[in-house]
């Protein structure tokens, strides 16, 4: 008797065990049979792999501007092609339409990029960059600049985000997207809301509203142009006079609300002064809302968590395990100290003052250098995209390379 | 194997090939369809097991005596001594000698452990055959789980090609 001999549902069961993507996919490859069957079970993948395998952390776009196009960094632990690449291999195409798109924002193999260089364009583009494809979107009806009086925030979500608990989201077969874009005039204390989706052929939707009586301070700073998407919202992460607080939208209602997080007090007894790094929002692996900072001094990794009830607290402070400095001998002299660029699945990118990049390992604290670091002093949060890949979505798209049918 | 005694409900399983065997009745509702047949009454008489040959069956009840909660039944005076853990890493080494078989008959178990719903006997067969094909080659995956390669050597190679990053 063969494996192969059992029932179809059998045969996944078992497979079903195998925790590592690359024997997973060797298994996936042993016959035909076994290939059509994972490709057309889309939730399959997902049960193997824990959610956080799903999406691996691994590289990083950013907004510099290069002759070839928008470059790729890969992470310190490259998933599949170590060198550095460009937007325009990923997606062919896009560089003969478009001659200088910015990324913007990424979410789970998505990228939403600004298909001009010049701010206030309106037309952006979601680059899929398992499939190699992109998607133009309809002109924005409002569009923006960023100056010190607007502050611009960008989300993309995904089928996922967007189900209710009814859905099975796996199995629709249409690539779902939506994009949120969010303005905000701070001297008028209002925000205005664009959202649009891929099921959606009515064009972008809008909505206006104020801030003033939420965050009762003039000064307010965006500290993330990319949102944080957990649990069905998008989060902005800004700053005031008076503390920390999310700027919230349902993924779904596109509802607006806001949380305050951190009161000034509060943030000086958690994090110490003087603040040379600014809390970075993320997610932790329970899929719950967390602030990461860097200690001055450089050699600890503050975690502050969000509860069900909606309160905050001091989880850890995480030491930081240096790599091997001693091919670097520049670095010996006087300390180093990181400023945080990005984060995603668990994976910190922070450069240092001599602007190397580096990713750390939330979980472990672990700091690897980035090999092919941009080396530049414009290095900073508004110009750098972190990317994660769509495992799931990757492996299949992998299992079509021969046609099976 | 079980033995008979007074007081205990026992139940006659029929495989295909004619065997009978006469288990206890909580030895036989380890597996879950049996005990939904126990619950709707309709194990009066010999319940014939479909698809699953004397010699498997044999093996599927002495694994469901194994697994049997010991409260209650003979052992009950050895179990009140022996701590829990220590039973259950008794019950570890007793399965990792017992899933000592062959391929064909482990593939056979894990048939009959999905059409009794024995979910212990179904995760101790499946994750076992799974343990013998971590990390190995396409090759050797083929060979353990014995499937047959019907990928054209072109066809192998563009996936090989394409996809580096699983058969390094």
């Amino acid at each position: 008797m063969a494996l192969a001999s059992l029932p179809d549902d059998l045969v996944l069961e078992v497979l079903e065990r195998v925790k590592d993507v690359a024997t997973l996919f060797r298994c996936a490859t042993a016959c035909k049979g076994w290939c059509r069957l994972v490709v057309a079970n889309p939730t399959f993948l997902r049960r193997c792999l824990p959610e956080d395998a799903c999406y691996p952390f691994v590289g990083f776009f950013t907004q510099q501007r290069c002759s070839d196009g928008v470059p790729f960094i890969p992470g310190p632990r490259p998933v599949l092609d170590p060198s550095r690449r460009f937007l325009g291999s990923l997606v062919p195409n896009i560089n003969d339409k478009f001659n200088q798109p910015v990324p913007l924002t990424s979410r789970h193999g998505l990228l939403l990029v600004r298909l001009n260089r010049y701010q206030g364009c309106g037309l952006l583009g979601v680059c899929n960059l398992i499939a190699g494809t992109f998607d133009v979107l309809p002109p924005l009806e409002h569009t923006w600049s960023s100056d010190n009086n607007h502050l611009v925030g960008y989300a993309i979500l995904t089928a996922r985000d967007c189900a209710s608990s009814r859905d099975h989201p796996e199995e629709q077969q249409l690539p779902f997207f939506k994009v949120m874009i969010l303005t905000i005039d701070v001297n008028m204390m209002q925000y205005n809301l664009q959202t649009i989706s891929s099921a959606n052929e009515s064009g972008w939707k809008i909505s206006f509203g104020g801030l003033k009586n939420k965050s009762e301070s003039i000064y307010m700073v965006l500290r993330q142009h990319n949102a944080v998407v957990c649990r069905g919202m998008a989060h902005w992460l800004f700053s005031s006079t008076s503390g920390l607080y999310t700027l919230d939208v349902g993924a779904r209602t596109d509802h607006v609300s806001f949380t305050n997080l951190l009161d000034m007090g509060r943030i000086d007894s958690y994090f110490g002064r003087p603040t040379y790094d600014a809390p970075y929002l993320a997610v932790n692996g329970k899929g719950r809302l967390m602030l990461v900072y860097l200690n001055k001094g450089g050699y600890w990794l503050q975690i502050c968590t969000s509860h069900n009830n909606g309160r905050w607290h001091h989880a850890l402070a995480r030491k930081l395990k240096q790599p091997n400095q001693k091919k670097n001998e520049k670095k010996t002299q006087g300390k180093v100290l990181y400023t945080c660029l990005g984060e995603k699945n668990g994976m910190l990118i922070v450069k240092d003052n001599h602007h190397d990049a580096y990713v750390i390992d939330i979980n472990t604290g672990v700091v690897q250098e980035v090999i092919d670091s941009p080396h530049t002093r414009r290095l900073n949060r508004g110009k750098i995209v972190p990317f994660e890949m769509d495992w799931p979505a990757f492996f299949v798209s992998q299992l079509a390379v021969v046609p099976t049918w | 194997m079980a033995t008979r005694e007074a007081g205990k409900k026992m139940i006659m399983l029929k495989s295909p090939d004619g065997m009978e065997f006469e288990v206890e009745e909580a030895v036989a509702m380890e597996s879950q369809t049996i005990r939904k047949m126990i619950e709707d009454d309709c194990a009066d008489t010999a319940i014939l097991i479909p698809n699953i040959n004397s010699k498997i069956l044999s093996r599927v009840i002495e694994y469901c005596n194994k697994h049997v909660p010991t409260t209650g039944a003979t052992g009950a005076a050895a179990s009140d001594t022996v701590a829990p853990a220590a039973l259950a890493e008794d019950l570890k080494i007793w399965d990792a000698e017992f899933i000592k078989v062959n391929r064909a008959t482990r593939f056979n178990l894990i048939q009959a452990a999905s059409y009794l719903n024995i979910k212990g006997l179904l995760d101790l067969t499946s994750q076992t055959t799974i343990d013998t094909i971590s990390d190995n080659s396409l090759e050797e995956i083929r060979s353990f789980l014995s499937t047959k390669n019907d990928y054209l050597p072109e066809e192998e190679q563009t996936i090989r090609r394409e996809n580096q990053w699983a058969f390094q």
